[in-house]
């Protein structure tokens, strides 16, 4: 029974980093990225290609490409998504157009993946020494630790970069007021660039974590996003520290769920739990007051 | 199939493109591809220039792009066929069509197939559902399908249709049936996919162990897509069970693998055959040593002249594709058809579909390909009735038990 | 869209004008050609089209929600599962022919639509889109559990046995057609009714429609409904039409590939739009089917372009135009 919660624990943790990066977006742009889980992939694909086969790079050096190739298609995507959204100041539906044209930007890098890198499935394991311990007959890996210590680091860097920089000033100001902080003569689009950018970095993370337990292929990494929005959602789609909270909920859920109950029914589970936050917790799980979302 | 033949078919698509974009103007009447051969001949069947067209659906896109590689291999041996002098003369030409592995549309393609590309027979084509849900067209068309890449009842029960694919209820009873009585352990732990494979081996288990009043230990499930496999694993170690069947892909058996060696559990492993691949090494790397597999085909390493000659070809023709069960299957499934047409031009009877049919049905304990002892007849199609036992080791896949027949109480039970 | 932001009054004031008719008379002829093309076409090709006219009913379900709710939905499949199987169970297991099949699909649609939208009908759009992707990726373990029911994978066979002696391949066909054409009228005749109104005026004036006494949570609610009630309607069709019902026919997929269509039918609920739009998505992988792996790129490259000429560039265009004529 503790070693389940541990392990739920452990695969919410990277729910919750996946979250982030779809929360980060919606707070700031107030639209959904259908494309995170594809781009993600896309990276991973990437270090694959890197440090295997012909190029062999060192591990970090695989990690840098991938990020920066995230980090590039991030920004060409958002750039090309913004004159949709610039207009959402006097239009109601450009959130939802530009939410379905980043489906059609996971479309396109779904499609390169299995383009560029074929149907195989294949493994990339971070460069981790196999090591294990048990304490209180809950088994302790590497790997545990190595998800543990980058989830903090994860979130001890948003909340400084959010907190204390100017460039999360705006951001907070953007999310919360957007018509005021362009008044004030913040730029918005620099703002959402940046929640794009740390998104799509927070997504190769998440992708390059959860690739070692489930190996990698043109869909994983998308198929494990469903998990990341069950999280957003629980946590409201609006509150970095609630979807931190969501992801661990959704990982314990989800593993108590497939122990005792049917694991082949997950997906529906992940529904019900979906629409039970949706009816109970209309603000997300952190919030003190229930009230619309709208 | 040569060059100039891969061209023909490439042809054969722009036509289709071009009465594509007819219809799309919605204004013209579209002749039908004219193929017409000798007046007298079948479809596909060109006797002047001793050639044979059969054709299959897979799905090139969609969820499961990988398993087209079946089909590849196919093309590489009738590529390899037409090679080296064809069947006493005939040359296969093999047409392949995209279905996105979407029933509806393997229906599309199958007409397309008769009507524009009028193919002789069905050569491997691709899935469960979609091969069941051709049946009406085809048997409308007398249209044999040979060595379709599915498995279920409805299949086998048709006259025109030939599966060598066994059902995995009987191959999932043959590991049962070998932990039980070679093994002598009977604490099993069944792990399941939730789809027509995983479903058809509990279906076996359940069965055989009700023969001898006993049952699993654990039975868990799990997706399709799973990733995580700590809570399955865990009821297996919990209930202490000394061997674990898993039903699933290659990855799920990794993963599988690798959360017993998180939690330190130790078992006798068995999983479908086409997870006895060189790519499952690349996954589980040496955790995958001591997993048994029941397979209705010879290991893909093994000192076999047919397999052998699968290695070679696939390395020509297809580099791209990895060498694997996937490319073995389909090797072999158009090994089947090669057999039965080299029956029916040696019989001297005319090369009609009927005849290809009696031919089929008149195959008896026939080693095509891969595989061993196949055995049609006119009221019985399951092709396959034996299987071996493979073992992984030291990364080669090893022959620990030869061609046995599956155990009569789940072959002989009602479908 | 360009015409997403038609206002209450324009859209009373195209109704009441007789000048749409020369773009009816073109459908009529359009629906007339079309008619008669099974006399021309192979088998095959009669076949892809009764799945293009299927696949167009489903795509009006997408346009009306985002068209009439603003909403984006990628769980389309559940609802299109739902009215197939309720044709294809019906047929097989009770012999209860099509017709009869069909009206419980598109009933089950609306049921199934307003019990899944009641939690998130206080809520904007944005929970509403991930709650439906979860409902579409559950399809599949949904039939896959009651097996003895639904087929399992295998799936279940249609029979075309509408009317004794006609070719399956033709009733396929003009079913197809005779369901996209009743979706078409009945959303035309929803449009111009005091209803179909309202339910604009929701949309484009919240607060003048709630000044009016509307409940804005019913009004989602309702257009949810409706919208998967064209889903159910649209799966039974897409039954009869291709013979076959399996979960391989109604993944998650299925429901992206929708909005494609959509999209590039500009949502429009006409016929010719839903038509281009089925079209779209049964042809293209039809004639990609060479260059497979190309065709994710092909459906994302051209709903982004749709997307970017609907809302950039032809805006643009037209303010250009306005400025030189000002000019003039």
């Amino acid at each position: 029974m503790i070693s389940l919660l541990w392990q739920g624990t452990v695969t919410g943790l990277l729910y919750a980093i996946a979250a982030m990066g779809l929360v980060l977006i919606f707070k700031s742009s107030k639209m959904v990225n259908f494309a995170h889980g594809a781009i993600a992939g896309l990276s991973a694909f990437v270090v694959y290609v890197a440090t295997t086969g012909a190029l062999g790079w060192p591990w970090l050096a695989g990690v840098l490409l991938a990020l920066s190739v995230a980090v590039g298609v991030a920004g060409f995507a958002y750039l090309a998504i913004a004159p949709l959204l610039n207009e959402a100041n006097t239009l109601k539906d450009t959130a939802t157009t530009a939410t379905i044209a980043t489906l059609g930007f996971g479309l396109m890098a779904e499609g390169v993946i299995l383009w560029v890198f074929g149907s195989n499935i294949v493994s990339l394991d971070l460069p981790l020494p196999a090591w294990s311990t048990s304490i209180v007959g809950v088994r302790l890996t590497s790997y545990d630790i190595a998800v543990l210590l980058v989830t903090a680091l994860v979130v001890a860097g948003l909340f400084v970069l959010i907190d204390r920089t100017r460039l999360g000033i705006a951001f907070r100001a953007v999310s919360s007021r957007p018509f005021a902080a362009a008044v004030c003569g913040l730029s918005v689009k620099r703002v959402h660039l940046f929640s794009w950018i740390a998104s799509a970095i927070l997504g190769v993370v998440a992708a390059l974590l959860v690739v070692p337990t489930t190996f990698l292929s043109s869909t994983t990494v998308a198929t494990f996003m469903l998990q990341a929005f069950a999280a957003a959602v629980i946590g409201g789609f609006e509150s970095l520290p609630g979807s931190v909270v969501g992801g661990i909920l959704v990982g314990i859920a989800s593993n108590l769920f497939t122990f005792y109950v049917a694991p082949e029914f997950i997906n529906s589970f992940l529904l019900a739990l979906i629409l039970m936050s949706l009816s109970f917790f209309p603000g997300g799980i952190l919030s003190r007051r229930v009230g619309a979302r709208v | 199939m040569t060059k100039d033949s891969s061209g023909s078919k490439r042809d054969l698509t722009r036509r289709a493109v071009f009465s594509g974009s007819l219809a799309l103007a919605g204004a013209a009447a579209i002749a039908r591809p004219n193929l017409s051969l000798a007046s007298t001949a079948a479809p596909g069947i060109d006797v002047a220039k001793k050639t044979v067209r059969v054709g299959a659906f897979a799905p090139i896109t969609g969820p499961v792009p990988f398993y087209a590689i079946i089909n590849r291999a196919s093309d590489a041996y009738f590529q390899e066929l037409n090679a080296s002098g064809g069947i006493q003369g005939w040359k296969v030409e093999y047409v392949v069509r995209d279905d996105g592995y979407e029933p509806a549309r393997s229906v599309a393609v199958t007409q397309r197939l008769i009507e524009e590309d009028q193919v002789f027979a069905l050569v491997a084509s691709n899935g469960t559902a979609q091969n069941v849900a051709v049946i009406p067209v085809a048997k409308q068309h007398n249209l044999p399908i040979v060595g379709p890449s599915g498995g279920s009842p409805k299949l086998v029960a048709e006259p025109n249709i030939f599966p060598l694919l066994p059902d995995y209820a009987l191959s999932a009873a043959a590991c049962t049936e070998y932990s039980v009585d070679v093994l002598k352990k009977d604490k099993i732990a069944l792990l399941w996919e939730n789809d027509e494979l995983g479903r058809a081996a509990k279906r076996g288990i359940d069965l055989y162990l009700s023969s001898l009043n006993k049952q699993t230990v654990v039975d868990a499930s799990f997706n399709v897509r799973s990733t995580d496999f700590s809570a399955q694993v865990r009821r297996a170690a919990e209930a202490n069970a000394e061997v674990t069947i898993i039903f699933g892909s290659n990855a799920n058996l990794a993963s599988a693998l690798r959360a017993a060696n998180a939690i330190g559990y130790k078992c006798d492993w068995f999983a479908p055959f086409f997870t006895a691949d060189p790519s499952t090494y690349g996954l589980a790397k040496d955790l995958l040593n001591g997993v048994r597999f029941s397979s209705w085909l010879m290991p893909v390493d093994a000192d076999n002249e047919n397999v052998r000659r699968y290695r070679e070809a696939i390395v020509k023709h297809y580099p791209k594709d990895p060498m694997g069960v996937f490319g073995l299957n389909g090797w072999t499934q158009a090994s089947l058809f090669a057999a039965a047409f080299d029956r029916l031009v040696s019989s001297g009877n005319p090369i009609t579909r009927e005849g290809l049919i009696d031919a089929l049905n008149g195959m008896s304990n026939v080693s095509v390909g891969a595989s061993k002892n196949v055995t049609f007849s006119k009221d019985d199609h399951r092709g396959t009735r034996q299987e071996t036992m493979i073992q992984a080791q030291d990364g080669k896949f090893r022959v620990v038990r030869d061609f046995t027949p599956y155990p009569s109480v789940v072959f002989n039970a009602k479908p | 869209m360009s015409d997403g932001l038609i206002t209450t009054a324009r859209s009373q004031r195209e109704f009441g004008r007789p000048g749409r008719l020369s773009l009816g008379q073109i459908e009529v002829v359009a629906v007339l050609i079309f008619a008669a093309l099974p006399f021309w076409l192979s088998n095959f090709w009669t076949y892809t089209l009764s799945l293009t006219l299927a696949n167009a009913i489903l795509i009006l379900s997408v346009s009306f929600l985002i068209r009439y709710g603003g909403e984006v939905s990628i769980g389309q499949n559940f609802f299109a599962a739902g009215g197939a199987y309720a044709v294809a169970i019906l047929q097989t297991r009770y012999g209860i022919p099509f017709p009869v099949g069909a009206m419980v699909g598109a009933a089950a649609g609306v049921l199934t639509g307003l019990i899944f939208s009641w939690p998130s009908r206080n809520l904007s759009g944005v929970y509403l889109s991930v709650a439906t992707l979860a409902l579409g990726l559950c399809v599949p373990e949904i039939l896959l559990q009651w097996s003895s029911l639904t087929g399992g994978f295998e799936g279940l066979y249609v029979e075309p046995n509408l009317v004794p002696g006609v070719a399956s391949g033709v009733q396929q066909f003009y079913v197809a057609l005779a369901g996209l054409g009743i979706t078409v009228i009945a959303l035309a005749r929803f449009r111009g009714s005091r209803f179909g109104l309202a339910l604009l005026t929701a949309r484009y004036n919240p607060k003048a429609a709630e000044a009016f006494g509307m409940s804005l949570p019913h009004v989602r609610l309702l257009v949810f409904a409706i919208s998967s009630g064209i889903a159910g309607f649209g799966g039974s069709v897409l039954a009869f039409a291709s013979s076959t019902v399996s979960p391989n026919s109604f993944s998650f997929l299925t429901s992206v590939y929708l909005l494609v269509g959509a999209v590039v039918s500009l949502y429009s609920t006409r016929m010719i739009a839903a038509v281009v739009g089925g079209m779209f998505i049964t042809l293209v992988p039809l004639l990609m089917s060479e260059y497979g792996e190309i065709v994710p790129i092909i459906y994302g490259l051209a709903l982004f372009v749709v997307i970017y000429m609907a809302n950039i560039v032809v805006p643009a265009a037209q303010a250009a135009i306005r400025r030189r004529k000002a000019r003039a």
